[in-house]
């Protein structure tokens, strides 16, 4: 078989080696490509490509300095695939959009004449400048998202009221998840449009009761994120209230979900005072609350799984085929959780289940992971801050959850692993398939692998073929991320 | 939702209207950093990240960031930064640069550093052979179980490792690395005589990113050697490496590595290292975090430079690892 050994090189050009990594991988992984490799042009380097039948002359002459795409490949048209491939990978940032047709305006004077029929402004500038950018898109009379975070509260406050005024809404800040008249923005899901509304204050909490409603066969109107700390005492749910009255008057929405953290307890009391005024019904999931008290029209969900089944009026399946092929282990559950809602929400599984839980992103009844005790059952929320700094969030780059998960496989004391899959816009191209590649290789007596894919088949990672990436692996998927966790507590004997 | 206006025909993304804001304000800046903005001085940008930009001056190369980022000698980080967004910064490579009085301007954005505060690590204080052996030991034992496979990081605490494949940096680097080792624990490594730069030079620009994993392992082993005071073997070392390097890597990796000859590295190398010397066993568990979460393996490669010259400080220390600890 012959091979050709293409080299194309960017003058001046840094990436760091995560991107740098991920692109080399994934040009690798094309048809009729042997090998490839991406490198600074160091000597050092280029001598790793030679020794590796990858430079070319061209490689040869490139400069410490640049960057220096490396292919080889069984035909000339395969090389010359590849290297366009990563070619565009590497201005995507540039010319994607305009590709996708979406304009680069620099100010929203310039967007809105660009645009004029144009209704919400999605907002994503640094914190200090957010609440500027919005008032502008406010006054101009638009609805805005702020992707932003680091604004401060005072000013997330002042804005809403503005906005209260204006009669528009404010999603955010720091709000990373919406579906608005069937787009999903940011990190969503592609869902059927529906009848069921849905309002968060949790970006993976609502892309897992969207998807769950979607792999129902129902749908959303609309699901509008408020920001993670619009039920605080100093917001007072502004957003949340305008959302409730949209979603209200809304003809196209027969049901509204809420999802939040536990509200301040004045603030649930506002809100719930909302909510007892609409004719529609209610579903109320704030994740770790008691002694809530509802209205009539509305329901309390104490899972995200049971908010979806409270609105689609019908039970999700259970892991029973799963469970019923697997023996339960002595040992403990550790979870490695890219979606923070998703870890609490497992972790309020276990709670209940009467374990013992310990969380770097504790819910109340857990305890903090440093305090941890023997025995304790362990949720880590690798999206936190600790693990993020530097470094792509997990949804975006799974590759940091890869070295604890291969660690947690050798480890005798475990008896289940437990992981949720995210996919949707935003998230990573195959997280399923990372995920099981770390699998190979691992003991025989490895602890179970349990995981759920939060998603839907409209998604451009195709939820079905996640979960028979994991199975194949001999992972064992629930239906929901709930799922997932009472499997683990079935599979796990303490 | 046919009865309200929420419905967006087309969406306005105002990502880049930022560049019209006024000014941004630099919180904290690093010594490097700091000599390198002086009034009248120009450049262009010439590396943008997710969070973070470089940008190269006629007076030398700094990162700017978000106060997020790790403190550390080349970085300005400012209030309001982008934050760490799939979405971009509308900033480009080859953006104009320039200083004016206290503003640093890139492009059309503006940041003020008057108020910077200056960052410096603090020195180690008080330790002795004693307390670096018992900083080592719960090192040793702090460690995750699974080391990288990229990088360097296999080679640390390599006795440990089950037999596999090490990556083709990995390999290039072993045999440089047993040569500073046993320089290190040589006797002539206190004056740094006899030093054979032709046997360390493959590790420079060893690696596929931005800090090559050759050279952030060399830096880590400067800024040891500073903070246990073994400065003319420092300078030495450096000495023969700095002709070496301006064919042999790139210029970002460069500026760190001269900054890490004058003993500065990042805020969380620092702080992990001055635990180790000084046998603050409690705080290493976290330090280690937050260094091998710098880069890809950016952290991890420094670390193991870092250690090698500790460990080499100490050659009779076995090293030991907690067997029955969760992840």
């Amino acid at each position: 078989m012959s091979e050709i050994v293409l080299n194309t090189v960017r003058r001046g050009f840094y990436l760091d080696s995560v991107a740098l990594m991920r692109l080399s991988r994934a040009i690798a992984t094309r048809p009729g490509v042997q090998e490839a490799a991406l490198m600074m042009a160091t000597p050092a380097n280029k001598r790793i490509l030679a020794d590796a039948g990858l430079l070319s002359a061209e490689g040869e002459d490139a400069a410490p300095n640049d960057l220096i795409l490396a292919v080889r490949a069984v035909t000339t048209d395969a090389a010359n695939s590849a290297l366009c491939t990563a070619s565009a990978s590497l201005d995507q940032p540039r010319s994607g959009n305009k590709a996708a047709g979406v304009t680069h305006p620099r100010t929203l004077r310039t967007a809105l004449r660009e645009h004029p029929d144009a209704t919400l402004a999605l907002v994503s500038v640094p914190g200090p400048y957010a609440a500027g950018e919005a008032r502008k898109a406010l006054r101009s009379g638009l609805d805005v998202m702020i992707f932003s975070d680091n604004v401060p509260i005072e000013e997330e406050a002042a804005l809403k009221r503005e906005a209260e005024a204006l009669g528009h809404l404010i999603m955010g800040p720091d709000c990373g998840t919406a579906i608005i008249g069937g787009t999903p923005l940011a990190f969503a899901n592609r869902v059927p449009q529906g009848d069921i509304g849905v309002i968060g204050a949790s970006g993976t909490g609502m892309q897992e009761i969207t998807s769950l409603i979607a792999q129902a066969g129902r749908g959303i109107s609309q699901a509008i994120g408020v920001g993670g700390r619009d039920l605080d005492r100093e917001v007072g749910a502004l957003s949340t209230l305008a959302a409730i009255g949209l979603l209200d008057a809304d003809t196209a929405t027969e049901h509204i979900v809420l999802i939040s953290k536990p509200p301040h307890p004045d603030v649930a009391r506002e809100v719930l005072t909302r909510v007892g005024q609409s004719r529609k019904p209610f579903t109320i999931c704030f994740l770790g609350a008691t002694g809530v008290h509802l209205p009539a029209n509305a329901r309390a969900a104490s899972t995200l799984r049971a908010a979806a089944e409270d609105a689609l009026g019908a039970p999700i399946g259970l892991a029973s085929e799963a469970a019923a092929n697997s023996s339960p282990k002595p040992g403990g559950i550790l979870g490695l959780y890219s979606g923070g809602t998703l870890g609490a929400e497992a972790q309020l599984i276990l709670l209940g289940a009467g374990r013992t839980v310990a969380s770097n992103a504790a819910v109340p009844g857990a305890m903090a992971l440093a305090q941890a005790a023997d025995g304790a059952e362990r949720i880590i929320d690798l999206g936190a801050d600790e693990f993020t700094r530097g470094r792509p969030h997990p949804m975006i780059d799974p590759g940091m959850r890869t070295d604890k998960l291969r660690a947690a496989l050798a480890d005798a004391r475990l008896a289940v692993i437990l992981l949720d899959v995210v996919i949707g816009f935003g998230a990573h191209a195959d997280p399923a398939g990372e995920v099981a590649a770390t699998l190979d290789g691992a003991p025989a007596n490895r602890p179970h692998v349990v995981a759920s894919v939060t998603g839907t088949e409209a998604d451009p990672q195709v939820r079905s073929r996640q979960i028979a990436t994991l199975k194949a692996a001999g992972i064992l998927v629930a239906p929901s991320n709930a799922g997932a966790a009472e499997l683990a507590l079935a599979l796990s004997q303490p | 939702m046919s009865q309200t206006t929420m419905i967006p025909r087309r969406l306005v993304v105002a990502g880049a209207a930022m560049l019209d804001a006024s000014t941004l304000h630099g919180l904290l800046v690093g010594p490097v950093a700091a000599r390198v903005l002086r009034a009248g001085t120009r450049g262009t940008v010439c590396a943008v990240f997710d969070r973070s930009i470089y940008v190269s001056l006629d007076s030398g190369c700094i990162c700017v960031g978000p106060i997020a980022l790790d403190a550390g000698p080349l970085n300005l980080l400012c209030k309001g930064w982008f934050t760490a967004r799939p979405i971009s910064a509308p900033l480009q490579v080859g953006d104009a640069v320039w200083v004016e009085s206290d503003v640093l301007r890139i492009g059309p954005l503006a940041i003020s550093f008057a108020a910077a505060q200056p960052w410096h690590p603090q020195p180690p204080g008080t330790w002795n052979r004693t307390s670096l052996a018992y900083g080592l030991a719960a090192f040793a034992d702090a460690l995750p179980r699974s080391l990288p496979d990229e990088g360097l990081a296999p080679l640390l605490y390599a006795e440990l490792r089950t037999a596999g494949a090490i990556s083709p940096v990995a390999a290039a680097a072993k045999s440089p690395i047993r040569y500073l080792t046993q320089l290190l624990q040589g006797a002539k490594a206190e004056d740094g005589g006899g030093i054979n730069a032709e046997q360390i030079a493959p590790l420079i620009g060893l690696g596929p990113g931005l800090t090559p994993s050759g050279d952030d392992y060399l830096g880590g082993m400067l800024v040891a050697l500073s903070l246990i005071g073994q400065i003319s073997l420092r300078d030495k070392l450096w000495q023969l490496l700095k002709p070496l390097l301006a064919c042999r890597t790139g210029d970002i990796s460069r500026a760190h590595l001269a900054a890490a000859a004058e003993g500065y590295g990042c805020s969380a190398l620092h702080d992990l290292l001055c635990a180790i010397i000084t046998g603050a066993t409690d705080a290493i568990p976290a330090a280690i975090t937050s260094v091998t979460a710098i880069g890809h393996t950016s952290g991890w490669d420094a670390l193991f430079g870092a250690v090698t010259v500790l460990r080499a400080r100490n050659p009779n220390l076995t090293a030991t690892r907690g067997k029955d600890r969760h992840c």
